[in-house]
Formats: structure tokens, C-alpha cells, sequence
């Protein structure tokens, strides 16, 4: 037997200096492993991770205190808690891992807080203190208990315990299941208890291993170590191992065999099982609202349906009329300012309609590219830069306003279609103006477009989906053979089908009596002027109606 | 004579302005302060990206794997800290699409201190910001840095302790500085600009030989070498000047006078259009 054994009961000087062990009397903080400090007008959050639990939030938004989404007070922004808790966060805001950890479990909240925002400012600061505090190993020790320490040095006891004061929450472990009234102490070494050899007190080994051929009349406590049973070796009360092994060959114990790890200590200590408490009521809560939720939507689905359709129906209804809107006021400006050009347009438009589509979806398609290789060649050209500026914005503008006079164009010829067809209550067309022909013409474009927004009140969703498909083919064809045209008449400026227009001309002259030589129209593009300075005859007037107001 | 085309353009060019957000209208400022302990990492992919304000790079100090120090309107980004295994990805990301222009004086910042010890791969890319880096100090094994319409400032104030097999810089329209190239310790570094003015600065302390590539498009190119480095300049250019102080032709590359005796050489090979190339020699 190698142990020197003694009873000390002055080995009062042990505790104050085990007190000075990270872990025992004074708190040993968490390592921090991640921060994040988040601060804005409404809120002022601090997340913490740990490498053995969960994380830890502790947030002030909102006007609500949550520690881990708990709601543990309120808050106004500005009063006293908010600027404690941001002056915390400002002070802290540069520190990482250990001297952040001592910073938030000294911080202690200010005495002037009133009442009720010191209590909550209390919760905060015991969730820190908790979260950031190591469980103390030594705390569990039952008072009264007698100690027996085999101490060759006491220094060297001491040192080694310093050293291993990990091994300290093993042993605090250990002894929440086996106390034992008197116990030998070893630390770092291992012990032999060789045959014949009866040690009548309860061993307790840290940090070492025991070869046992003889006795040991009690119990017997390692950490870290392991335990060999050797064939005649006997543990007459429980053997106690945490974090270490038994090899049994062919020892015995009389009382029971437990072992244990640390991470199963972890594992299970309070905190987590709180916060698996706290996961598991969240999901149930989620889950709750989710079923709530879906159960709330399928017995409002039948009841709300028809109302919600009509209230999408009417949302759609008037996204359509603000749309005609813009479009007849964007529409009576082109007729206003350039009527002669919209008319060049239209008038290609009914003569060459598929020559028109197709020079509207090739240009279409050279768009971004035209666009691009312009910038990129004033870019290089030193002198071009200056027009850059203005080929940025102004190119996009102008294929706007062409594909807007295009659209209109095609606008106009519907309409005058539509006023052909006489139909009842539409003869006021016929005797109106270009833009009310135009006006009419948007609204035939626009049709399919308003009737699927109808049609949304009946919840048919398949028809509402091919008239929005009818509405999207109709405005997409417009448009390409309505900037086609543009482009092949440059805008309006030039006349590709001239004699066309002079055969129109020619018409209208004669019905007013004038010989084919006095027309105007001789007079070149842009020059026909048969009544009107800057005004063509129009359709309705080429068949005998009124002239333009 | 009536221009009535420009008064439509003038009206349809209010309504355009008339929906354009308005400039800076309904930002909300959140700070943000991140920060993460070494953990035993041995190698880590660093991807940052950030996409306009203020961008600064530092070196961490020891035991920080992390700490970055972010300022955004949270109605329009939200910060990215994700750390997995051997994965790091930090900036900020957009929320949503219509973006709220900053004002001048009151843009987003990001303050980014990367440790030292742990070998990295480093992912930067940045759009419309000033960017500061300091790289100096760091692991890295591979440099990836892409960059849109910003002013950047690189210095690699201290050697790369270990051999990095790439850079790659990548600038579209920016005024972009790169200083101390020869601390990169890089076997090859590729820099692919669009249209700016990009100095590269070869100075620091060379470790080995090293290739490097200059894809310019339109812009001024300054090449800073230090005296004592072995330098080839390969050109491959149209309608671009070069400034070859310092150096010799011979055939199709230029030399310069001591490349046969110096203890380390930099070929750089040049494809450039519309601008200029001047060679700068520093003592």
C-alpha cells in the first residue's frame, strides 16, 4: 500500500484555496464562442453562443424585453432600462469570449431604475449570470462532511488540483451519487493496492488509475482514471467512475457500479432540459397555429369566397380603368400634337400590317443590343461622352414614345373599325372625333383584359385565364406591328405608301369638289393640308362624316 | 416652328421621374457587431460580400476567427454571418428589389477583421463602395476579389506566410489601387478591369516568381515595380500606349535591364484596347 493516509481536520486552509478554483467558490464563466450586438431605433439585441448550450438572446425591441423569445417585461425607448441596456451594449460592444463574459456578469443594474423596470432589469441580469456562470463543482458538497486528504505536500496537492481543475466538475459529479464520511484524496497519481493489502476507507482518485488485488472497505470515486479489478480484488461498498474505465478481470464490487461522462452531465443539466422544454412548447405552439391557421382558412374559404372574388374582381376592374385612363389622356396628347404623324402610322399599319410585325419584332429584339453598343461607342469615342448622358435615359424614352404612337395607331384603326360595324348605341363614333375614335379603340384592345377581370367574380379560373391570355396576345401583336410601323415610317415623318395617300387625299378632294391637281397633297410629305393647317382628312370625314371639331 | 415631339418627351420624361423612388426616402440604420472565437479551424472558405458603402478589411487579433462590424438599412438588406464547418460567408444581402438609393453622406459601412492564423481561401466581391483592405497578414491560399463600379484601395501590408496558387482581381468600372503585390506570395494573379484606372503595385517582399495577367478594357494601367525585380512585360494591345521606362525590347516583350540577374522575376502579360500603360519604377 502506497497511500499515506491521515486525518486532517484543520484542512480548513483547503477550502478557502479550492474556493480560488475556477469552477468552486468564485464563478467560472463560459467560454463565448460567438457575439452578435445588434442596435437600431427600435431595438437593441445581444446573441451569445457557447460551445456547451444553447445560445442566449436577450432583446429590447419593440417595446418588449425577451430573453430567448421569452417575454420578460416591457420598455419604453429612451427610459431608463433602454439607455442601461444600450450603455451596456456600447460598452461591451468591442470585447470578445472572456472579457466579454466578465463584463456582462459584472454589469449589475443601475439602483435609480424604477420598480418594475428593476425587476425586469434583475431577469436580465440573473439570465446572464446564468448563462455565462459555470455550474460550481463544489457547491453540492453536504456540510459536515469529514475529509481525509493524503497529502505528501500539500503545495503539490494543491498545484495539481490548479492544474486539473477540470476534473473538478467530474468529482462534484461523482459525489452527487457517492458521498462517502471519510475518503483518501489522490490527485495525478496513480494507486496499487496490492494483495493482502485492506484500505478501510473510501478512495477517491482523480486524475489517476487504481490496479486493486486487495480490499477497499468503502467507496471508491475516479475521474479520469481507469480501474482495474484485479482477480482477488474487492470493493465492498459502490465504485463511482466518471469520464474513465473499468477493466474487470476478475475483481469484484459489492455495492454498485456507476459510470458516467461529462458530456452526459452536460447533457443533461437543467438549462438544456429548460430549453428543451421551452423548443418543444414553441413547436407545439407552432404547430397549434399552424392547424388553427389552416383550420380558420378552410371555413372562411367557403363563406368569404364569393365576397373576396368580387373584391378582387373589382381591384382588377379599376386596375384596367386607371390603365384605359392613362392611356386615353397619354393618347389625346399624341392626337393633340402630332395627329399628322398618327395618322402616317395608322394608315402603314392597315397597309402593310405583317411588314410592320415583322420590323416591330426585329427591332424589338435589337433594343438592349442597340442601346448597349451605344454606350459602349460613345464611350470610347472621348467626344461622345457628353451624349452619353443623354443616350442613357432618352433612348429608353423614345422607344417608349414610339411603341406608345404604335400602339395608338393600331388604337385608331380599331376604332374606326368598330365604328364601322354600326352598332347600336356606338353611332355616336361615327360622328366624333379622332380621339373619341381612338378612345374606342383602346377600349376594344383593352376588352378581353376588363372582361377577365369580370369574370373573376364568377371564381372561373380557366376562363379568366384564356381572356388574360386573348387580352396579353392581342397587346403584345399590337404593339409589335404599332412600333413596326413607327420605325418603318420613322416616326411619322415619312410616307412608304404616298400614293396610298394620295388616292385618300384625292377622295376627300373630290368629294369636296376640288380636281385631283388642286390637291395638297402634291405638296410632299408632311404638306397635306386640305382644310386644316396641320390636319388630314380623317377617316370618318374621307366617308362623309363631320369634319374634327 | 412648333417642336410638339420635345413637349410629349418633356411630359412622358416627368411621368417616368415621377416613379422613380425617392432618394434616401424611408431608410432605417442598424448596427450590427459580430464576432467569433477560433475553434481549431484548419482551413476555411471566406466568401464576403457586400454591395454599396463603406468596406474595410483588417487583419483580426489572435484567438478572433471573426469580427465585423456592420451598418445598413434594415428595410433593404439584412446582415450574413454563416459559419459552417469549414465555410464562413459575411456581408449583407438585399431583401428586397427596389433598392433606396443612400444619400452621399449617410451611406452603409462594413468593418470586417479576419484572423490571421487560419489558412483561407478569400472570396471578396463588392459593388458600388469604397473599399479599404488591408490583406496583410493573412493565410491565404487562393484570392478571389470582384468588383463593380467602386474606389478601391488594396494593400497587402505584410508577406503571406504561406504559397497562394492564385489571385484574381476582377474590376469592372473603378478606380482600384493594389499595393505591395509581391507580399501576396501568389504563383499566378490575374486582373480582369473593365474600364477605369487600375494601379497595380508590385512592391513587397517576393518570395518566388510569379505570372501575371492584365485584361484591360478602356483605361489607364500603371504598373509600379520595385527596382531589384526581374520584370517582362508582354503586350498584346490596341490603340493603347505604353510608357516602358526602364525597359528593354527585345523581340515581342520588354525586359527589364536586370531581369537575367534578378533573384525574382514577374512576367506580365498585358491585353489592353483604348487607353494607356505606363511603367512606374519605385526605389
Amino acid at each position: 500500500m502506497h497511500v499515506l493516509g491521515f486525518k486532517t481536520p484543520n484542512l480548513l486552509w483547503a477550502f478557502p484555496l479550492l474556493a480560488l478554483l475556477p469552477g468552486a467558490g468564485e464563478a467560472q464563466l463560459r467560454s463565448v464562442v460567438s457575439n452578435e450586438i445588434a442596435v437600431s431605433g427600435t431595438e437593441a439585441t445581444l446573441s451569445l453562443d457557447f460551445e456547451d448550450q444553447p445560445t442566449l438572446t436577450i432583446a429590447l425591441s419593440g417595446g418588449q424585453v425577451l430573453v430567448d423569445d421569452e417575454l420578460v417585461g416591457s420598455y419604453t425607448r429612451g427610459d431608463a432600462l433602454d439607455l442601461a441596456w444600450r450603455s451596456l451594449l456600447g460598452d461591451v460592444i468591442s470585447l470578445d469570449d472572456g472579457p466579454l463574459a466578465e463584463a456582462l456578469t459584472s454589469w449589475s443594474p443601475p439602483e435609480d431604475l424604477p420598480g418594475s423596470a428593476l425587476d425586469v432589469a434583475e431577469a436580465v441580469d440573473v439570465a446572464l449570470e446564468e448563462a455565462l456562470t459555470l455550474p460550481e463543482a463544489a457547491e453540492d458538497l453536504e456540510p459536515g462532511v469529514e475529509i481525509s486528504l493524503s497529502l505528501t505536500d500539500e503545495s503539490a496537492i494543491l498545484e495539481a488540483l490548479l492544474k486539473r481543475s477540470g476534473a473538478l466538475r467530474g468529482l462534484a459529479e461523482a459525489f452527487e451519487s457517492t458521498t462517502p464520511d471519510q475518503f483518501i484524496l489522490r490527485v495525478g497519481e496513480s494507486i496499487r493496492v496490492e494483495v493482502g493489502e485492506v484500505l478501510d476507507q473510501s478512495l477517491v482518485l482523480v486524475d489517476g488509475d487504481l490496479e486493486l488485488r486487495g480490499t477497499i472497505d468503502g467507496d471508491v470515486v475516479v475521474t479520469h482514471g481507469t480501474v482495474r479489478l484485479r482477480e482477488g480484488g474487492l470493493i465492498t461498498g459502490d465504485l463511482r467512475v466518471v469520464d474513465g474505465e473499468v477493466e474487470s478481470l476478475g475483481g469484484e464490487v459489492s455495492g454498485a457500479l456507476l459510470t458516467s461522462s461529462l458530456e452526459d452531465a452536460v447533457a443533461l443539466d437543467t438549462r438544456d432540459l429548460r430549453q428543451l422544454r421551452k423548443e418543444m412548447e414553441k413547436e407545439i405552439r407552432r404547430d397549434l397555429r399552424a392547424s388553427l391557421e389552416s383550420e380558420r382558412k378552410s371555413s372562411s374559404h367557403s363563406f368569404w369566397n364569393p365576397f373576396r372574388n368580387v373584391g378582387r374582381a373589382i381591384g382588377g376592374l379599376l386596375e384596367n380603368l386607371v390603365t384605359l385612363l392613362i392611356l386615353a389622356v397619354l393618347s389625346m396628347v399624341i392626337v393633340h400634337f402630332g395627329r399628322e404623324r398618327l395618322e402616317v402610322v395608322a394608315t402603314t399599319v392597315r397597309r402593310a400590317p405583317a411588314q410592320s410585325a415583322m420590323v416591330g419584332l426585329a427591332g424589338g429584339f435589337l433594343l438592349i443590343p442597340v442601346w448597349v453598343l451605344g454606350i459602349v461607342a460613345l464611350a470610347v469615342s472621348i467626344i461622345g461622352i457628353p451624349v452619353l448622358l443623354a443616350w442613357v435615359p432618352l433612348f429608353p424614352i423614345a422607344v417608349g414614345v414610339a411603341a406608345l404612337l404604335g400602339y395608338v395607331a393600331i388604337a385608331r384603326n380599331v376604332g374606326e373599325w368598330v365604328a364601322d360595324q354600326e352598332y347600336r348605341g356606338l353611332e355616336w363614333i361615327r360622328g366624333s372625333n379622332t380621339f373619341y375614335v381612338v378612345l374606342t379603340g383602346l377600349g376594344a384592345l383593352m376588352l378581353p383584359a376588363i372582361v377577365a377581370s369580370l369574370v373573376r367574380i364568377l371564381g372561373v379560373g380557366l376562363l379568366q385565364g384564356l381572356l388574360g391570355f386573348i387580352g396579353s396576345s392581342i397587346t403584345f401583336i399590337a404593339l409589335a406591328i404599332g412600333f413596326g410601323a413607327v420605325l418603318l415610317t420613322r416616326g411619322g415623318r415619312i410616307r412608304p405608301y404616298a400614293a396610298y395617300y394620295e388616292y385618300e387625299e384625292e377622295l376627300w378632294a373630290e368629294d369636296q369638289g376640288a380636281s385631283p391637281e388642286d390637291s395638297p397633297a402634291e405638296e410632299g410629305p408632311g404638306g397635306a393640308e386640305p382644310k386644316e393647317e396641320g390636319k388630314p382628312p380623317t377617316e370618318s370625314e374621307d366617308k362623309g362624316g363631320e369634319p374634327d371639331a | 416652328m412648333r417642336r410638339p415631339w420635345s413637349s410629349l418627351i418633356a411630359v412622358l420624361a416627368l411621368i417616368l421621374l415621377a416613379g422613380l423612388p425617392t432618394t434616401g426616402a424611408g431608410q432605417s440604420w442598424r448596427t450590427v457587431t459580430m464576432s467569433r472565437q477560433l475553434s481549431g479551424e484548419s482551413d476555411m472558405q471566406v466568401r464576403v460580400r457586400y454591395g454599396a458603402g463603406r468596406l474595410s478589411i483588417q487583419p483580426a487579433e489572435a484567438g478572433s476567427l471573426y469580427r465585423m462590424h456592420l451598418r445598413y438599412d434594415e428595410e433593404t438588406f439584412e446582415p450574413v454571418a454563416r459559419y459552417e464547418e469549414d465555410r464562413l460567408e459575411l456581408g449583407v444581402e438585399s431583401i428586397r428589389n427596389n433598392i433606396n438609393w443612400p444619400r452621399k453622406r449617410d451611406s452603409g459601412e462594413m468593418e470586417l477583421f479576419l484572423a490571421r492564423n487560419v489558412p483561407m481561401d478569400l472570396d471578396l466581391e463588392f459593388g458600388a463602395v469604397r473599399a479599404v483592405l488591408d490583406l496583410g497578414g493573412l493565410q491565404m491560399t487562393n484570392l478571389e476579389v470582384s468588383t463593380g463600379a467602386s474606389e478601391s484601395r488594396i494593400e497587402i501590408s505584410e508577406p503571406n506566410p504561406i504559397r497562394m496558387e492564385n489571385a484574381t482581381f476582377e474590376v469592372g468600372a473603378a478606380d482600384f489601387h493594389v499595393r505591395d503585390l509581391g507580399n501576396l506570395n501568389a504563383e499566378t494573379i490575374t486582373v480582369d478591369a473593365g474600364v477605369g484606372n487600375v494601379v497595380l503595385s508590385f512592391t513587397g517582399e517576393w518570395e518566388g516568381d510569379a505570372d501575371v495577367s492584365v485584361d484591360m478594357g478602356l483605361g489607364a494601367l500603371e504598373l509600379r515595380f520595385p527596382e531589384g525585380l526581374g520584370v517582362r512585360v508582354e503586350k498584346n494591345t490596341f490603340l493603347t500606349s505604353l510608357d516602358s521606362e526602364g525597359l528593354v525590347k527585345r523581340g515581342d516583350s520588354y525586359y527589364s535591364v536586370d531581369w537575367e540577374e534578378a533573384r525574382h522575376r514577374v512576367t506580365v502579360k498585358v491585353d489592353a484596347a483604348f487607353g494607356s500603360i505606363d511603367v512606374v519604377w519605385v526605389r
